[in-house]
């Protein structure tokens, strides 16, 4: 899923576990308006997620299967491009998922505060 | 081998292994995602785009076989690392069982003196005993590989992916080429056939030498020559002129398909009729092992008949590639 680096002592299953629902949020917070598969991809790169492309392309797919995104071909272009933007039932899924992150990230920031402060590695999450 | 022909060969390897329903779709998105990202990649690295940097964005993409498992609905029963090898293994023992089907009906009718009503009954008896024996086979091996799924007897890929090399894909197999040699091969033969069997057909002999004399004696019945030699030599010219009609087309198209479907299914009903019908070599000794060779021939036409069917609602049903069947906006 997103690429990690190979410093951290996280191992990668449990840091894919800890990003895999945070992926569709961030997906669905990009395509408030049209993209593309590979400008999405560079979108959330440009803005501190990487999500491999393996992962992403499918995962575009599951969400329009389940009705939270519309896509359509164009071919006006260099060369045909699949755009996806977030349908009217996605906004509302999407806004309720964000409030739900936001609730969620509170709490999670209150339950591992104390730890880092007593590791005495405070501001890191 | 080109860029272009590599992705394509990487793009199918994974569209194979995907639901028909998403195939088309998926792959068209594929070719155009991979274009992007090797293009990306060249400006970033100030090179070409040339089958190295192919190869090396196909390696970061990841194996086919991968890539489709994400493409795949999740399954319940049998997960995506262990489908591909229950598909081959499924297919394997319906080819073994179809195979074992084909010997039964050809021993049953050869050994048959039943009229022509009686075939379409032989035809639906083993049918139906293949079919509940698939079944049998089917239900055996989901239970199988739903344990191993279960049990986690599945296959590491890791050390596959690390050895994994995109220019060892195979090509992409165009079922539409037409292979000229087989068809004039073909042709050759079906005219061979019908000038030497209407022409000629005193030539189809035994030849023998006595007291110093040549002397021969005919093969074909004279029930053969006025019941079926009509309906072959008919068979043999439609088959010879579709085939001239593709080399011509240099392509097969879809009416040259059902064409030659049409064909089997003649050529299925002539077999059949000559097989129950009378004499087709002068000595009996010889029509039964003719009827013999029939028979195998008709188990052939009846499977190929079959297997063209098959590809043809296939086609029928699969939609067409996406990106050329959407609107512009």
């Amino acid at each position: 899923m997103a690429q990690k680096s190979d410093s951290s002592p996280v191992p990668e299953n449990l840091d894919l576990e800890l990003r895999r629902g945070v992926v569709v949020l961030a997906v669905l917070s990009q395509l408030q308006t049209e993209q593309y598969g590979y400008s999405l991809k560079k979108a959330l790169a440009d803005q501190g997620l990487e999500i491999d492309e393996g992962t992403l392309y499918p995962l575009l797919r599951r969400l329009e299967s389940q009705g939270l995104l519309q896509s359509d071909w164009r071919m006006a272009e260099a060369r045909p491009r699949r755009y996806y933007v977030i349908s009217p039932e996605g906004r509302r899924v999407y806004q309720a998922l964000s409030a739900n992150w936001r609730t969620l990230t509170r709490v999670i920031d209150r339950l591992v505060q104390p730890a880092e402060v007593s590791d005495g590695d405070p501001g890191t999450a | 081998m080109e860029t272009q022909e590599l992705l394509d060969r990487y793009v199918h390897a994974i569209g194979e292994q995907l639901p028909r329903r998403i195939r088309e779709d998926v792959k068209a998105e594929l070719r155009s995602l991979l274009a992007e990202m090797l293009d990306d990649r060249a400006r970033q690295d100030q090179r070409a785009p040339d089958l190295e940097l192919a190869a090396a964005v196909l390696r970061d993409f990841g194996e086919p076989d991968e890539v489709a498992a994400r493409y795949r609905p999740p399954g319940r029963l049998i997960g995506p690392e262990l489908y591909p090898t229950f598909v081959l293994v499924a297919r394997i023992g319906l080819a073994a069982l179809i195979g074992l089907g084909g010997l039964l009906l050809a021993l049953a009718l050869w050994r048959s003196e039943a009229p022509l009503a009686e075939l379409g009954r032989t035809l639906w008896e083993v049918a139906v005993q293949i079919a509940g024996l698939a079944l049998m086979n089917l239900g055996l091996l989901v239970l199988i590989f739903a344990g191993l799924e279960r049990w986690g007897a599945r296959h590491t890929s890791a050390s596959a992916s690390a050895a994994w090399n995109p220019l060892d894909l195979p090509a992409v197999e165009d079922p539409d080429r037409v292979e000229r040699g087989n068809l004039i091969a073909t042709l050759c033969f079906n005219v061979g056939l019908i000038v030497l069997l209407n022409f000629f057909p005193g030539a189809v002999a035994i030849f023998f030498i006595h007291d110093g004399v040549w002397g021969r004696f005919p093969l074909l019945a004279p029930e053969f020559q006025t019941d079926l030699l009509p309906w072959f030599t008919a068979a043999w010219a439609l088959e010879a002129a579709l085939n001239l009609a593709v080399l011509w087309q240099r392509r097969w198209t879809p009416v040259a398909r059902w064409a030659e479907f049409g064909l089997s299914i003649l050529s299925i009903i002539i077999l059949a009729r000559a097989l129950m019908g009378g004499p087709i070599l002068a000595p009996e000794i010889l029509t039964a092992f003719a009827k013999l060779i029939l028979a195998i021939i008709l188990v052939i036409a009846v499977l190929e008949a079959a297997g063209q069917i098959y590809r043809l609602i296939g086609r029928w049903f699969a939609p067409p590639p996406a990106p050329l069947s959407a609107p512009p906006r």
